[in-house]
């Protein structure tokens, strides 16, 4: 009996103890949220939108179709764009508050220390507050209501849904979407095309290196004849080109901080391709544009497709979750797309101030700087403040005692929402041209064609001129804020801007109605009127697109079919390059490791495509970072100065032999003990074929280190970050949506991923694989699927 | 006293007290067993529905039932596959995504499979 009486005791203390322990302890949060039934995770798995959902613009509906993309119909516009609202907030609410929440500083609120520095730059560049610039002047135009009914429509979809799993992992709930956030969408998506340091880091590269070698490493133009528009597709002139007149003082502002400030710019790589065919060389005898930005791949994907119809338009394309109206797409009239320029629309200052720091001397008076304190909130720890600092010029940026000033077009309040808006209803390319004077920012390529055969090039945003003594020079340098050096003329930051001293929009670089024309980043004319900036892409796919392009007109017309093929291109206009050099210092050397005379041999049996299953494409890609790293890191590594101040491959490909950067060693010796570099680390590696390395393994979800599940399946890929089917995977960007549009006809698209950011949604990642191959699958102007929702009017 | 387990074997009757009326008749006669067992099981099932708790409830109600503290903990077990069956039901075709739910899925299956057992040590304390 007292063993019984035991025993129960301690069965009793053993269930006692275990529930006690679990409720007590932390595992009670894992069970609160992933106990089977109860968990609170598993209110966002199977979640379904609601069949009928009340509006208070009025009545409308929503398809969805076998993609998972919306279409809403409805005959008010607001009534629409609520819809909109609703269904982008049901896919993809997550990222867009994670968008908002680091576009605002406020990262820290839900992850923790660890965003930190990320948030005291967003906050320190308050592009909140030109956010609200900008809505302040967005909110008086048409666009202005369908914006205030889109937030209506998101508000409505967090009300009335299940919150994604995301909000459930970490445990947070997303605040109202405001119409400011929409216009934060846009600063983030122009600031991650625009946003370049590039002037700092120039400097820093000429105090370590010295003006020659930073010239020849680092050319202000790359030695080609591919740029965009032909020297007389536009009126151009030289006669304020700028090139001349510099500043006086080339010191650079501080390693530190522009280390710090580097960090968020746009990602490496970031590009595009599109081109577009006039209708004389078509089959069908109408014009064809062809479209993939090479911008972050990411889970989910940066993009979403949308498709709207209302009695003003008819509109399918892709937008960025956040912002109500398609941003690359086609109506009933036309089709449009946008290439990233490399234009330079920030500028950097370095001021005079007084000892306490409080003042800086602007031309002949001392000024305060206008400073707000705000709080960043953290998870886990202290909450912190943060003073935020401006100039007449815009933010200023400090630290550790290290101040510089920016201007930025995106400061002040711009006008693309509106202009986007108007295209989905443009009539033509004459309507369309007159809306993309509203297109205030980003700088980019805008690609045009209609139904009525004519196309169009157009550098879309507003391009500063700078001055020094009355003369025009370019912007790539640190100007003296404190002497009024390059500022720029009608520019209001944190305001509504008259852009006065702008490139007007007459002589910025066009083309009316051009025959064939492609763009992928490279410098847009031989000889601008205005400096336009120095961030160009190097040229090859420019020079493929262009001489694929030549060679299929020459010989006939294309359909669509062959522009989906060549988008699909994975040629390496590097290895043209440089594999016939590197095969020959093989073969020209003495006493070569039979390892080394296989990859050469394989290499030079290699019709240089980027293939998953090639060994050869492997070799050369290992080789290509192998031969980088030899040839520039002894003499960077002396000046502290990173990978990431490395030169291009293209500048790498034609360093001639006599260059400081090899020193004692020869080219063709460098050549051959990258080889051998690259050989050992595939042989670690255990890497086989080309795709083992270039996988798609990089594109993650932001919570994909802690949920790996949440990430994208891993598949060998093909492309490089130098072909046409563009794909970077050490940093994750490349094609981030393909289209290929006849207007008023033949449309396909393509996401790397799939239209929702739901986990458990069938359109999670249902796009991926063809993604992976490039299968399109059709964009067209029809209503299609099952409805899923009705919204009903009040007065319904 | 002894008793047949569905195994077969032979097994003590565990209690000091043997259950009285009722709880006898609910514990030996298999169709007032069957019953009790359902009955035990639902409301074991609502419980773990309404908390994770409520899986510790879920194993001690049907082990409660159970005629032998053994059995007992294999009916513990057993709510808990019943629960992951029901769970993964309810979910309907996003239940296919659950499993590579790694390490989420380590929690929600463990505990499906622990908790009810511990809750259904209960039997041998009576």
């Amino acid at each position: 009996m007292t063993d019984d009486t035991t025993r129960r005791r301690v069965l009793a203390g053993i269930v006692a103890a275990g529930t006690g322990g679990l409720a007590l302890s932390s595992a009670r949060e894992l069970l609160d949220s992933f106990a089977p039934l109860s968990g609170d995770t598993w209110d966002a798995a199977g979640r379904s939108l609601t069949e009928r959902v009340e509006s208070p613009y009025g009545d409308g509906s929503l398809h969805v179709d076998e993609f998972g993309v919306p279409h809403v119909d409805a005959d008010d516009e607001q009534a629409a764009y609520f819809a909109v609202g609703y269904v982008q907030a049901f896919d993809r609410l997550f990222q867009m508050d994670l968008q908002r929440r680091v576009m605002r500083g406020q990262l820290s609120e839900v992850i923790g220390e660890a965003t930190l520095e990320d948030d005291e730059f967003h906050v320190a560049m308050d592009f909140a507050g030109a956010a609200e610039a900008t809505w302040d002047l967005v909110r008086d135009t048409r666009a202005g209501p369908l914006v205030e009914a889109y937030a209506d429509g998101v508000n409505a979809a967090i009300d009335g849904e299940a919150l994604p799993l995301e909000f459930e992992l970490l445990g947070y709930e997303p605040r109202p979407w405001t119409p400011v956030d929409s216009m934060l969408m846009e600063k983030q998506i122009s600031w991650d095309l625009t946003g370049d340091f590039g002037e700092l880091r120039r400097a820093l590269l000429i105090d370590r290196l010295g003006e020659d070698r930073v010239a020849e490493l680092f050319p202000r133009r790359y030695d080609h004849d591919y740029p965009i528009l032909d020297s007389d597709a536009t009126a151009s002139s030289r006669e304020r080109n700028g090139d001349a007149a510099r500043t006086t003082d080339r010191t650079p502002i501080d390693a530190e901080l522009t280390r710090y400030l580097s960090a968020f710019e746009s990602p490496t790589g970031v590009g595009s391709n599109s081109w577009v065919v006039s209708g004389e060389h078509t089959a069908n005898g109408d014009p064809i544009v062809a479209y993939d930005p090479h911008l972050s791949l990411m889970t989910p994907a940066l993009w979403y497709e949308q498709h709207v119809e209302t009695p003003e338009r008819s509109v399918r394309g892709a937008t960025f979750p956040g912002v109500p109206f398609v941003i690359a797409g086609a109506n009933d009239r036309g089709v449009w797309s946008f290439t990233n320029v490399g234009a330079d629309v920030l500028d950097c200052y370095r001021y005079e101030t007084d000892e306490d720091g409080e003042r800086y001397r602007y031309r002949d008076e001392w000024r305060e700087f206008a400073t707000e304190e705000r709080e960043i909130r953290v998870d886990g720890s202290e909450n912190r403040s943060l003073t935020v600092e401006k100039t007449v010029h815009g933010p200023m940026i400090e630290r550790e005692g290290r101040r510089v000033g920016i201007a930025w077009t995106g400061h002040s309040a711009t006008r693309t929402t509106v202009a986007i808006e108007e295209f989905g209803r443009s009539e033509g390319l004459d309507d369309l041209r007159e809306s993309t004077r509203k297109f205030d920012l980003p700088t980019q390529n805008l690609v045009y064609a209609d139904a009525d055969g004519r196309t169009m090039y157009y550098a879309t945003g507003k391009l500063p001129i700078r001055e020094i003594d009355g003369e025009a020079v370019p912007g790539d340098q640190i100007f003296d804020g404190s002497a009024g050096e390059g500022e720029w003329q009608g520019f209001e930051p944190f305001g509504r801007s008259s852009w006065d001293g702008f490139v007007p929009f007459e002589e910025k670089p066009h083309a009316i109605d051009p025959d064939v024309l492609s763009t992928a980043n490279q410098r847009a004319v031989d000889d601008p009127e205005h400096y336009i900036g120095v961030r160009y892409a190097t040229p090859y796919r420019g020079m493929r697109i262009a001489n694929r392009l030549d060679e299929a007109i020459a010989s006939g017309t294309t359909d669509p079919d062959f522009h989906r093929a060549l988008q699909n291109d994975i040629r390496d206009g590097r290895a043209e390059d440089l594999v016939p050099e590197l095969v020959a210092a093989v073969e020209g050397s003495d006493d070569v490791a039979d390892r080394l005379a296989t990859a050469a041999s394989t290499l030079d049996e290699w019709d240089y495509r980027m293939e998953p299953d090639s060994r050869a494409a492997l070799v050369f890609a290992r080789w290509m970072d192998a031969f980088r790293r030899r040839v520039v890191e002894p003499t960077f590594a002396d000046v502290e100065l990173d990978d990431s101040y490395y030169p291009t491959d293209w500048v790498l490909a034609r360093l001639p032999a006599e260059s400081t950067l090899f020193d004692e060693r020869s080219r063709a010796g460098t050549m051959v003990a990258a080889l051998t570099d690259a050989l050992d680390e595939m042989a670690a590696e255990g890497w086989e074929r080309y795709g083992d390395w270039n996988s798609t393994r990089s594109i993650t979800h932001p919570l994909g280190v802690e949920a790996g599940f949440l990430n994208y399946d891993t598949r060998p890929a093909d492309g490089s970050r130098a072909t046409l089917k563009n794909f970077r995977v050490d940093s994750a960007v490349g094609s981030s949506w393909r289209m290929v549009v006849q207007p008023g006809g033949d449309a396909t698209a393509i996401l790397p991923g799939g239209n929702s950011g739901d986990y458990f949604s069938d359109h999670y990642d249902d796009q991926f694989d063809r993604w992976l191959d490039n299968d399109q699958k059709p964009m067209d102007l029809t209503i299609d699927g099952d409805q899923r929702v009705t919204f009903r009017g009040e007065s319904s | 006293m002894s008793e047949h387990d569905a195994a077969g074997t032979t097994e003590k009757a565990d209690s000091a007290d043997p259950p009285a009326g009722m709880l006898r008749r609910v514990r030996t006669e298999p169709r007032v067993h069957a019953a009790a067992l359902a009955v035990a099981a639902i409301a074991g099932l609502v419980l773990a529905w309404l908390h994770w708790i409520g899986l510790i409830a879920a194993g001690a109600l049907v082990a409660f039932v159970a005629p032998s503290v053994r059995r007992g903990l294999a009916y513990g077990f057993g709510i808990g596959l019943l629960v992951l069956v029901v769970f993964a039901l309810s979910l309907g075709d996003a239940a296919a995504r659950v499993p590579a739910m790694r390490p989420i899925v380590y929690v929600t299956a463990g505990s499906a499979l622990v908790l009810p057992v511990l809750g259904s040590l209960v039997r041998a304390i009576e």
